[in-house]
């Protein structure tokens, strides 16, 4: 599930010092989108553009509701 | 969720608390590299949100993992606590002792607003530790400027810190208000703040007039920088700014400065401390104009019995301070 996945990126990435300067080096959003696919492609997770768009809009949304 | 070996300290600072499954969780933002240097700790953290990596990509851990690592991680020792009424000067006393390369000064952080609220002194520590780690090698110092409303914790930072050095900065009550009616704060917003905490009934928020409610507010602000005051917190006056931070807020936090730190100190002072692409503009005058008569009687029934109690308490620090 493309869900799953998402959170399987998440959590490699966090682990994982050389992921995160790599994707830190895509600043530019449709970039960042399309390595952050690239991440998960390449670990053999199915991450699509707007599964990453989503997740995007949601952490931003929680950040503008922490004082809800 | 949990600690990671890429989890470095210095390169995550906790960003918010929020509600997990049964119990809080705390996210941290990627921010090594980042100079934290805009006048409120939320405003670098927004900045530092604003590349899709951070954004999206945040370390998790519960509270009791934040305390853990606070053991492996303490961070800089508190120097001073700033506390305030609100919109009479912290800002600038914060951003005046920022100019000091000894000095970590950490603006009004939700995160540490947050746990304060929680109500334990374990993950007030702990969150410090996190937030108080040196950013350069210079840092010795760390002060933190809480919100308004921290005052209401004040219980709970002592119990986490009960020797950490408080000062206080406060203001004719008429001026906070005729501020705080312009541009409410987060606290002066009904339903924002448990209504016993400033002492009132529960339907109080929403039934009272406005600017009663605001200046029920800073009454229970003011009532409690009193008792702060009375326990030994030093107050300081806004029309005692900007000299009192050098002469009276750095020696009380067990900062020195030199001589071309304080004129460094200074020189901030000329600028808005809230938007310092601005120059600063005294205000005292304007506000005190500006204060319709309804607001005048609303600050003289809730709030200006707890100002002058202050005030004596004020009097009172001043003349027991031991002579220099």
């Amino acid at each position: 599930m493309a869900g799953a996945d998402l959170e399987r990126l998440r959590a490699a990435v966090l682990a994982d010092p050389a992921l995160q300067a790599r994707l830190l080096a895509v600043p530019e959003r449709a970039g960042f989108v399309a390595a952050a696919v690239d991440v998960g492609a390449e670990l053999g997770l199915a991450v699509r553009p707007a599964d990453v768009e989503a997740a995007l809009a949601a952490a931003r949304r929680s950040w503008l509701e922490r004082w809800v | 969720m949990g600690l990671t070996p890429a989890f470095a300290a210095a390169d995550w600072t906790p960003m918010l608390v929020r509600a997990g499954d049964g119990e809080p969780v705390v996210e941290w933002c990627h921010t090594a590299g980042v100079a934290f240097d805009e006048p409120f700790f939320d405003q670098t953290l927004e900045r530092c949100l604003r590349h899709p990596f951070r954004l999206l990509f945040r370390q998790e851990t519960t509270l009791a993992e934040l305390e853990a690592r606070a053991v492996a991680a303490p961070g800089i020792t508190p120097s001073g606590f700033l506390l305030h009424v609100s919109r009479c000067g912290s800002t600038l006393a914060a951003a005046m002792l920022a100019t000091l390369p000894s000095t970590l000064v950490l603006s009004e952080p939700s995160p540490l607003d947050a746990v304060l609220r929680h109500g334990r002194a374990g993950p007030v520590k702990a969150m410090l530790a996190a937030l108080g780690q040196p950013r350069t090698d210079r840092h010795r110092h760390l002060v933190v400027k809480l919100d308004a409303w921290a005052l209401l914790s004040l219980p709970v930072l002592r119990a986490a810190f009960p020797a950490v050095p408080l000062v206080v900065v406060h203001r004719d009550p008429v001026e906070v208000a005729v501020s705080q009616v312009r541009r409410r704060g987060w606290h002066a917003v009904p339903g924002a703040l448990p209504p016993a905490l400033l002492g009132l009934g529960p339907t109080d928020p929403f039934t009272l007039p406005p600017d009663d409610y605001v200046a029920a507010v800073l009454g229970a602000l003011y009532r409690a920088a009193a008792a702060a005051v009375r326990d030994g917190a030093l107050p300081v006056d806004y029309r005692d700014l900007p000299a009192a931070v050098p002469d009276a807020v750095a020696p009380r936090f067990g900062i020195s400065c030199a001589a071309g730190e304080r004129r460094a100190m200074l020189a901030a002072a000329t600028r808005d401390a809230k938007n310092p692409v601005l120059a600063f503009e005294e205000d005292t005058d304007v506000k005190q104009q500006l204060a319709s008569g309804a607001l005048r009687e609303a600050v003289d029934r809730w709030a200006r019995p707890a100002y002058d109690d202050l005030r004596a308490a004020a009097s009172a620090a001043t003349a027991g301070a031991p002579r220099p």
